[in-house]
């Protein structure tokens, strides 16, 4: 069977594992319970009559306390860059990450999530932001894990990306 | 006082001390800190202390008495000093690093190294029987031997071949209570069908197995769940050693470090912070918004109020219209007036005050002499002096020298002085002074009025109030002006405070800073 490796990327407390979580066993926890070090989930999928097992590595938020190390981003596929939206700069710490993701994983696809969307009364960032990570050319999602807002769309957008890649 | 919260040690630590924790220190173990003195007094603790002690440290006693283990250490030779594998107690060993910062206080960092010891002793004991015997078969399969008993310390071992893994000895219970009972083929096992995080982990300790010398490698953690849904977190290390190559998978045995330790708090912390920044500025954005919203309000309604004043002086000023009024009409055409001229003055101070809020101002500083602004001072309250025949003394200090901007601290002595005539009774007395001597220069308004309680007091800068005070002439204020005469003070870095007592009259003083 076909096996593709996806990184969860980003901040601390941004909802990496909230969004796996939601997105595997259909669950959300609103308890932040940080991550510590590196989990691992699968996910079967069947996409145009291919059938792919998604190995998700959830990695541990990067921060001062814990920085990302490029060895883990080896042999992903794809990865996603998840920001919080109720927190401006989780932003520019997706931003220097994808800079070192793109390198590792040599310009692998990605997604770019502004989570928490259920969250918009305490919302920070301004639609100018993600006009300008549109610009780009690259694909950016709100979502929410918790009310389950295009978690699905977004995993399963990451692995048509990187199918149409091979 | 010693803190037995992380919240609390923080707040002791000092920028480098941080740092080393942050860079030095291993985020998942269970962190014992002991904070010592110079004199290697105790003063402060963190973390697991019965760990490692047998009982709590007491504050000021000698660390050495508490800790021996650290006998002749502090203050440390070399800073940082790292010591290794310490025996602390029977069966743990931990590694000591001992801080000496920038106000000489000595800070012990104790990590937990007895999983570390328990599985470098068996090593230990096999490179010294290589050592005494030469590598020979025999010894070969010793050190396979050593390695296989290692399961009874709850690791997993396997020796790296060319083409996969080869189990050595038994797999842990743990693994079981993962994977269930999977029976290992002898060798040849693809260990990432497993634990699918070694596929990184490869990349990492291929470096140290394809090396000439013997050496290892320490995986960061990773999480995998129980048949029971229990997390575990498990560590690799690789290890060469005499030409073979070892990985060894090892679970950290205390989660509660992990799940309540440093980073989990320090996360927690970083998080409310960040809530209540983010809240601040949101709420700073609305005063903002608030003050611009008076502000305009105030300034659109300065014309329509000065018109009604003016079509009042015309009325009032129009003696045929007066010959036909009686005495009623006339006070209530009065009234209109007076009373359009309170709310012009109300109206003036809310824009300024807005204006004060928004930062719409720039102190211009320029050498003032302090006659002149107590001329402007008096010619401004000199209605209202006359009227309750209150005498007013000015007494200037000739050394006294003052650079502030004449207008807005001109503005702020009128609101003082304004303030002391509206209660001060009739034939009473104000004095403004400007007094310089060897503790400082400062202005005081005195008056010997109905002065104020403590919770006038405490009121009285806070601006926007509304609990206002009336005159001894039944004066009404608007509750704005000593909060806008704070504002001015603030802004050229003086300060001001009031000695008042119900009944004694008040002073206020200005301290001037230059």
């Amino acid at each position: 069977m076909l096996k593709k490796k996806i990184a969860m990327l980003g901040a601390f407390a941004v909802g990496k594992t909230s969004l796996v979580q939601q997105y595997v066993n259909s669950i959300f926890s609103e308890k932040y319970q940080t991550t510590i070090g590196v989990k691992i989930d699968q996910k079967v999928v069947n996409l145009n009559e291919t059938e792919i097992t998604l190995m998700l590595w959830d990695l541990y938020g990067d921060d001062d306390f814990m920085k990302m190390k490029p060895a883990y981003l080896i042999g992903s596929s794809g990865y996603l860059l998840v920001a919080d939206g109720t927190r401006a700069e989780t932003i520019d710490v997706a931003l220097t990450l994808h800079e070192m993701a793109s390198e590792v994983t040599k310009n692998a696809p990605f997604i770019f999530l502004i989570n928490k969307s259920d969250l918009k009364e305490t919302w920070e960032i301004e639609p100018e932001t993600i006009n300008h990570l549109k610009s780009k050319g690259w694909h950016v999602m709100i979502t929410s894990a918790k009310d389950n807002n295009l978690v699905e769309e977004a995993f399963t957008l990451l692995t048509q990306m990187i199918l149409a890649k091979q | 006082m010693a803190q037995h919260t992380i919240n609390n040690m923080i707040r002791e630590f000092s920028e480098p001390v941080i740092k080393y924790i942050l860079h030095e220190i291993p985020p998942y173990v269970g962190l014992v800190v002991l904070q010592a003195d110079q004199d290697a007094k105790i003063k402060n603790w963190y973390g697991p202390l019965d760990k490692y002690f047998d009982s709590l440290p007491v504050e000021n006693n000698d660390i050495e008495e508490y800790a021996p283990f650290l006998v002749g250490m502090l203050p440390p030779l070399v800073n940082p000093m790292v010591i290794s594998h310490i025996q602390v107690k029977a069966n743990t060993y931990a590694e000591i690093h001992i801080l000496a910062d920038e106000y000489n206080q000595n800070w012990i960092f104790i990590i937990d190294q007895t999983r570390q010891v328990e599985i470098i002793h068996p090593i230990i004991q096999l490179f010294n029987e290589e050592k005494l015997g030469g590598i020979t078969d025999k010894k070969q399969s010793s050190s396979q031997g050593t390695l296989s008993a290692l399961y009874l310390l709850d690791y997993m071992s396997f020796e790296k071949m060319s083409d996969g893994y080869k189990l050595l000895g038994n797999t842990p219970t743990w693994f079981e209570e993962i994977n269930g009972k999977l029976h290992f083929s002898a060798k040849n096992i693809d260990l990432t069908e497993t634990f699918p995080f070694l596929e990184v982990f490869h990349y990492e300790a291929e470096e140290i197995w394809n090396a000439p010398h013997d050496g290892k490698f320490v995986s960061g953690l990773w999480e995998e769940n129980k048949k029971n849904d229990e997390k575990i977190y498990l560590q690799a290390l690789a290890l060469r050693h005499i030409k073979r190559n070892y990985l060894l998978i090892k679970p950290l045995n205390d989660q509660s470090d992990i799940n309540d330790g440093f980073i989990q708090k320090a996360r927690d912390q970083k998080l409310t912070l960040d809530q209540l920044a983010s809240t601040e500025k949101k709420l700073k954005q609305l005063l903002s918004f608030k003050d611009q919203f008076v502000s305009i309000i105030s300034h659109d309604l300065r014309s329509p109020i000065g018109a009604v004043i003016g079509l009042a002086n015309l009325l009032l000023s129009d003696t045929l219209l007066l010959s036909k009024m009686n005495i009623t009409q006339l006070e209530l055409l009065s009234d209109i007036k007076n009373e359009m001229l309170r709310l012009l003055d109300y109206n003036d101070k809310l824009f300024q005050w807005s204006n004060l809020e928004l930062g719409n101002f720039r102190i211009t500083r320029k050498s003032i002499l302090p006659e002149h602004i107590a001329s402007y001072v008096e010619k401004m309250q000199a209605a209202k002096l006359r009227d309750k025949n209150i005498t007013f003394i000015k007494e200037i200090d000739p050394d006294f020298t003052l650079n502030a901007d004449e207008t807005l601290l001109g503005n702020a002595l009128n609101n003082l002085v304004g303030n002391a005539v509206k209660f001060t009774p009739s034939g009473g007395t104000i004095a403004l002074t400007f007094i310089k001597n060897r503790s400082g220069s400062y202005i005081l308004v005195k008056d010997n009025g109905m002065g104020m309680d403590d919770e006038t007091r405490n009121y009285l800068f806070s601006g926007f109030t509304r609990k206002t005070t009336v005159g001894t002439f039944g004066e009404k204020g608007t509750g704005l002006g000593l909060g806008i005469v704070k504002k001015i003070i603030d802004a050229h870095d003086f300060s001001i405070k009031v000695e008042s007592e119900t009944g004694q009259g008040s002073t206020f003083i200005i301290k001037i800073i230059d």
